[in-house]
């Protein structure tokens, strides 16, 4: 432990505690420190790689409450991941900065931070000063970002011509598990963007465009409703369905007979009263109707509930209502009929009601679902995209691709210079860097070469991902580009026959690729600074806790087929098994895939239980071999302390017989199928420690023989032993559960 | 016979005396400066430090590490309150000052090991703090403040110098003309507390930028705001202190009505009712349900009403605005916020005139306060209320940018640094070169007057001379040169009376850090010099600790108890 510095030593040799808690604190300096951010950052960053372009794949993540999300979004990944070290979540901030300002990149981010990260190793081994590292790493991304400035095109904006822009959204939902209606969802996200645009001040209102999901039907099914839809319905069956030219009444009152804030008591103390009071509410409430009525509106909206008087009144009334809509939608209908939240009936008035050319309810399937739609308003520039999808996964994952697209094309709108995407620019970059490169007179020459050759991973990651030689596949590309002195060339992920991006149309916005540069580069800087950690405690906060635990072990993890052999011998499910394996990695100090007796000593139980070693010993020799048990021994051990309380659960392993047989064996340590006195005694001996005289122990071991023992051969056989077990639930006692 | 033992101090008390303990103190000292020794300078690395509740700062800043070391020796914790007044007086430098107490009290050890009584050090130690100090004001250099053109480059300069060892050093120019802009916008007192520095995540460092007026984020809003006007020209601002939501006027008022048919006659029942009124009715137990819905509503309507008629355009409160509020304002073309931070509506204050205001009664032309534009802009993923060109703009703000918190955390504690530093400065015009350059100037100054000195207090005041070295060799170590190689250097050009001379970090050298325009105000100098000396003599001249154990374990079996529970 490098803890040099923080212990002094007083005049007598005794130690003085200068900070609090110093023996318990880890502290990480220098190389060392360097070198294990490396290795944390690399970590992540290779899990993001696969997620990687439109041939990258998903990841599964299952949280702490068994809900499942599927996605290739980085930044959804990164932040469901729950990474505990400090450099990996700085990275997890970063995939998230990226996805707060451009929206897209997140995943390109992150690999380009960890590339960078990895680059700064070699050159940390050769010696040179991690801040020169980092100072070469900013000047390089300054010739890169001229560069890219260089090489970007302006892009045509015109609200007529929607495809360039189509094009655009398509690239990014490219990679998305959406992309089988890849055209549909980018003109989806293309209108919705235009809908609302405002092309004078460049800016798009993000809070104009909603997207609602709803699981069933099919993913062309997602429409674009210009206008609003709701998850609600008319809040009585017997109302109409669809409402031409409503005017609506937006309220945020209840229909409710008003209350005092004030705290109060109604004392009622005879049956007059009571009928009056009834009254009185009575005609609250039909003069609150009345107040709607005459305002003109024909249609309700409100964000409370109503009583089941007033809704049985607000038929009879022929007023179609809607209640319980919630604060954001209600601004939105607001927003898009031109109408004004009314804060209580007094105020409502016919200015002050908002138009609508066609409300409807919408219903699905067989389900019984319904929502409410809301069309051709006065004021259309909101609209809700409504995505529909097989499973809630696919609907969710829909929604995450359409907001990306989404970003995408407001990038565009905002500034609309573009690069092509598919690595071209990259490429393009690493180049111009590496050109560049050559001319600096001093050390971060080096650093700058180092940056050139990170830029490249993302292409080389692209071309991975798309099942090509990488290497091979980069080289060409980059031979090319040089040749024929064209940006545009990139890798061609989906064999379309040709490698240039613009007719491809693979587009990238200028603004997301500077951002993605810049802000991977300023927070390999900020990595590269720390040469001194401190941690409170112990181990816990050190290690990086994945959800898919198993990512870098998975080599080793038995194979697919062993896995099924493995569950279907001992009826452990494949998580279970999974669960075992990280329990058995933990234990696995060595990390050489089996256990020692010293590694088993060191779980805590059997450390201390005074039978602990002698259980150690019937593991190690009947279980495994030459004093070490591998995974496999190991899992067929712990399968016959599965429970077995269903007989479907029974195999040959979890047996009554078996379990009570392992004990057994706990005496019978030669094997002959029968406990002597000998061997009892040994077991008492161990059982009661130094506390007990030997004779008073032979006195019971004696006893105890001469109780079991019915065929009087001065032994316990193993029936024998069943019979004084019997009524213990061997089931129950001897199994492990799984907390999950 | 056997001496009765005589107990003094409670049992259990550690008590440590003498010259061993001196000794123990000052081993302490070192390893907390060890803790801090390579962060100096522009090649000084950062510390990350993950506290009990994991949470992690990244920081270069001296004070910020060793506060958050949780230092527990007592003589070591000197060092952190040194460190602290530093920060507090000055705002740069606080490495510096702990290195050189350290150093000056490593150089004593010998002393003290030979027998030497820690008051003939701590005389000789103050007398040469006095010779520095006198030699800093002789040789610091005034640049004219009446061109304002030439004080600016001058604090560009001074800022450019303290950010170049931060995080932020590649950036260093565009945020030292940031901060200058900064502070020159303030007025004469220049308080740190009109300075506003927000920090959105997201976006690139150079997306920081500067807003001449206040800016803060958008708070929590009801339905309707998003109807509401986000941008105005010249709006009159009321900045109030009040509630704008229904709710109960008086907490502990319980009505109870007992009469309904009291309902029947008072459904039209009146609305102008004050506040008074409803005060009235309550004491004279008029018990009516509707009067009093109705009163709540028109004491909100009363003072939604007055606002309007004052003709206000920007409603922000510290407390809550409600929905009907918000809508009522929506259809008025007015602006509200609720819970707006009371340092950010304190800041709009200044900036835009006006006051904060209890009531709404009396609103006149002094009460408001107004601006040339106000609006609403998006900023990262977060809307920003923007008030600029405001009359009496003599408030700023900063809005960061940055890829992760902790990151934009260390741009807002190197910022914080940086303005300090510009600060002093502006009051204070006298400059110094840094990058070890006046250390070396000190250094040489205190060996000369040394050899002029007779007695013990020669070797001390030479011993104090060596520690002004460790800043450039501690520069030089964390650039990875030959310290000595370059401190000899720097020696020789100092004996040849070229003051400025100081460590050049690009070219692993030593150049005129005053001409390469690596400048300090002298009082940062001063105060660290000062600082340190003090440190030091304190640290020398304890020679006992008693430690009182903490007292009896009841609490600690109460805490137990507690946990059990």
């Amino acid at each position: 432990m490098p803890s040099v510095g923080t212990l002094a030593f007083d005049e007598f040799g005794r130690p003085v505690i200068i900070l609090r808690g110093q023996d318990s604190k880890k502290r990480l300096f220098g190389i060392e420190a360097h070198k294990s951010h490396i290795l944390a950052a690399k970590a992540v960053a290779n899990t993001l790689k696969t997620s990687l372009g439109p041939r990258g794949m998903d990841k599964c993540m299952v949280s702490p409450d068994g809900d499942i999300t599927i996605t290739n979004d980085g930044a959804t990944i990164l932040s469901m991941m729950h990474v505990e070290n400090e450099i990996g979540k700085l990275l997890v901030q970063l995939s998230k900065s990226q996805d707060d300002e451009i929206g897209d990149g997140t995943t390109g981010v992150v690999v380009l931070a960890g590339a960078l990260l990895e680059q700064a190793e070699a050159l940390l081994d050769k010696g040179i000063h991690p801040i020169r590292i980092a100072d070469g790493y900013e000047l390089a991304a300054k010739i890169a970002l001229d560069h890219l400035d260089k090489i970007a095109e302006s892009y045509p904006l015109d609200l007529k011509k929607l495809d360039p822009l189509i094009n655009t959204a398509m690239t990014t939902l490219g990679s998305k598990i959406i992309n089988r209606c890849q055209y549909q969802m980018a003109e989806i996200a293309v209108s919705a963007i235009m809908n609302v645009a405002d092309m004078e001040r460049r800016d798009v209102n993000f809070e104009l465009i909603k997207v609602q999901g709803k699981v069933g039907g099919r993913l062309e099914d997602t429409i674009l409703v210009k206008g609003v839809v709701i998850d609600k319905t008319f809040s009585h069956p017997q109302m109409p369905k669809e409402v031409r030219d409503a005017k609506i009444a937006i309220l945020t009152c209840p229909f409710e007979p008003p209350k005092p804030k004030t705290k109060h008591k109604l004392d009622i103390t005879n049956v007059e009263d009571y009928k009056k009071l009834r009254e009185y509410e009575k005609e609250k409430f039909s003069e609150m109707i009345k107040s709607i009525k005459d305002s003109g509106a024909n249609l309700v909206i409100c964000q409370w509930g109503f009583d089941d008087e007033a809704n049985h009144l607000l038929l009879s009334q022929d007023l179609p209502a809607v209640r319980w809509v919630g604060g954001p939608e209600i601004e939105l209908i607001a927003i898009a009929t031109g109408g004004r939240i009314v804060p209580r009936f007094q105020e409502l008035t016919s200015e002050k009601l908002g138009f609508a050319g066609h409300v409807y309810e919408l219903d699905f399937g067989t389900t019984g679902d319904h929502m409410l739609c809301i069309e051709k308003c006065a004021k259309s520039n909101t609209c809700t995209i409504f995505v529909r999808g097989g499973n809630k996964m696919i609907v969710e994952e829909a929604k995450r691709a359409l907001h990306d697209a989404l970003c995408v094309v407001r990038n565009l709108v905002r500034d609309n210079r573009i690069v092509y995407g598919g690595g071209a620019c990259e490429i393009s970059c690493a180049i111009e860097v590496a050109k560049e490169a050559n001319k600096i007179p001093t050390i971060e020459q080096y650093a700058i070469r180092a940056f050139a050759d990170a830029l490249e991973s993302v292409p080389l990651a692209l071309a991975e991902n798309s099942g090509f030689s990488p290497i091979k596949l980069v080289s060409d590309v980059k031979s090319q580009q040089i040749a024929q002195n064209n940006s545009r060339l990139g890798i061609d992920c989906l064999n379309k026959g040709t490698n240039d991006m613009k007719a491809q149309s693979v587009i990238e916005t200028l603004i997301g690729k500077r951002q993605q540069i810049s802000l991977a580069t300023q927070l390999v800087r900020m990595i590269l600074k720390i040469d001194d950690i401190r941690l409170p405690a112990v181990s816990t906060h050190f290690r990086l806790i994945f959800t898919i635990d198993m990512g870098s072990n998975a080599s080793i993890m038995p194979q697919q087929e062993d896995l099924q052999t493995i569950c279907q011998q001992t009826g452990f499910t494949a998580k279970e098994v999974q669960r075992l394996y990280s329990r058995f990695k933990i234990l696995d100090k060595n990390n050489c895939e089996f256990l020692t007796r010293e590694n088993l000593l060191c779980i805590s139980e059997v450390n201390i239980n005074p039978l602990g070693k002698r259980l150690i010993d019937v593991i190690m020799e009947d279980y495994g071999e030459n004093n070490k048990i591998d995974f496999q021994q190991f899992i067929f051990l712990l399968a016959k302390f599965r429970r077995a309380k269903f007989k479907s659960s029974v195999t040959e392993f979890n047996t009554r017989n078996s379990k009570l047989r392992f004990l057994f064996d706990m005496y019978d340590r030669n094997h002959d199928m029968k406990i002597d006195r000998n061997e009892l005694l040994e077991v008492l001996k161990m059982m009661v420690g130094g506390n007990v005289h030997d004779d008073q122990i032979e006195m019971i071991a004696d006893h105890t023989i001469n109780e079991l023992d019915k065929d009087g051969d001065k032994s316990i056989t193993f029936e024998e032993f069943c019979k004084t077990l019997e009524r213990i639930d061997a089931d129950d006692k001897m199994s492990m559960k799984f907390l999950t | 016979m056997q001496q009765p033992m005589i107990i003094i101090l409670k049992e259990g008390t550690d008590s440590a005396q003498g010259k061993s303990q001196v000794l123990s103190n000052i081993s302490a000292c070192q390893a907390v400066a060890e803790a801090i020794r390579t962060t100096l300078g522009p090649r000084g690395m950062d510390k990350l430090i993950v506290d009990s509740h994991s949470k992690a700062t990244i920081s270069n800043d001296g004070a910020t590490i060793l506060k958050l070391l949780e230092i527990i020796h007592p003589a070591a914790r000197t060092l952190v309150d040194i460190a602290k007044s530093q920060d507090a007086e000055v705002g740069d430098g606080t490495t510096s000052v702990v290195l050189l107490t350290v150093e000056l009290l490593k150089n004593s050890r010998t002393f003290i090991e030979d027998g030497m009584h820690p008051t003939i050090i701590i005389r000789a130690i103050r007398k040469a703090t006095a010779l520095a100090i006198k030699k800093i004001k002789e040789i610091a250099v005034h640049i004219k403040v009446d061109d304002p053109k030439e004080q600016r480059a001058l604090l560009e300069k001074c800022a450019q110098t303290t950010l170049s060892s931060k995080l932020i050093a590649r950036q260093r120019e565009f945020f030292a003309k940031m901060v200058v802009d900064t502070v020159l916008m303030l007025d004469d007192l220049l308080p740190l507390n009109m300075i506003g520095i927000k920090k959105v995540i997201g976006g690139s460092l150079e997306e920081s930028c500067l807003i001449s007026g206040v800016a803060f984020k958008k708070t929590f809003s009801y339905a309707g705001f998003e109807m509401q006007q986000k941008k105005l020209l010249k709006p009159k601002i009321a900045l109030l202190n009040i509630e704008l939501e229904l709710k109960a006027e008086r907490d502990n008022a319980e009505i109870r009505l007992d009469n309904v048919a009291e309902y029947q006659k008072i459904v039209d029942a009146e609305w102008s009712i004050l506040y008074d009124k409803l005060e009235k009715l309550h004491l004279a137990g008029v018990k009516e349900y509707q009067k009093i819905v109705d009163a709540e509503w028109s004491i909100l309507y009363d003072k939604l009403e007055k606002l309007h008629l004052a003709g206000v355009k920007v409603v922000l409160s510290k407390l809550p605005i409600g929905d009907v509020a918000t809508q009522y304002f929506a259809d008025r073309d007015m602006f509200c916020a609720g819970r707006v931070q009371e340092d950010d509506l304190r800041r709009t204050q200044k900036a835009c005139g006006g006051a904060i205001i209890t009531t709404v009664e009396n609103l006149s032309e002094q009460t408001l306060g107004t601006s040339e534009v106000f609006e609403e802009i998006q900023i990262g993923s977060e809307r920003y209320n923007l008030f600029t060109g405001c009359p009496k703009a003599k408030t700023a703000t900063m809005i960061l940018r940055g890829g992760s918190d902790q990151f934009i955390d260390e741009v807002d504690r190197s910022l914080h640094d940086a303005i300090m530093i510009v600060r002093r400065a502006v009051k204070n015009d006298s400059i110094v070169a840094g990058g070890g350059a006046i250390e070396m100037a000190l250094s040489r100054t205190l060996r000369d007057f040394s050899r002029t000195v007779a007695g013990k207090e020669q070797l001390i005041i030479a011993a104090y001379a060596k520690a002004f070295e460790v800043i450039p060799r501690q520069l030089c170590e964390n650039a990875g040169f030959d310290a000595t190689n370059i401190l000899n250097k720097l020696r020789q050009k100092h004996a040849e009376n070229n003051i400025w001379y100081g460590v050049d970090i690009m070219r692993e050298d030593v150049s005129d850090n005053f001409n390469a325009a690596v400048w300090e105000p002298a009082v940062v100098k001063i105060n660290a010099i000062t600082a340190a000396s003090e440190a030091a003599c304190l640290i020398l001249s304890v020679d006992e600790t008693i430690k009182v154990p903490k007292s009896s374990a009841e609490p600690s079996n109460a805490a137990k108890a507690m946990n059990m529970a």
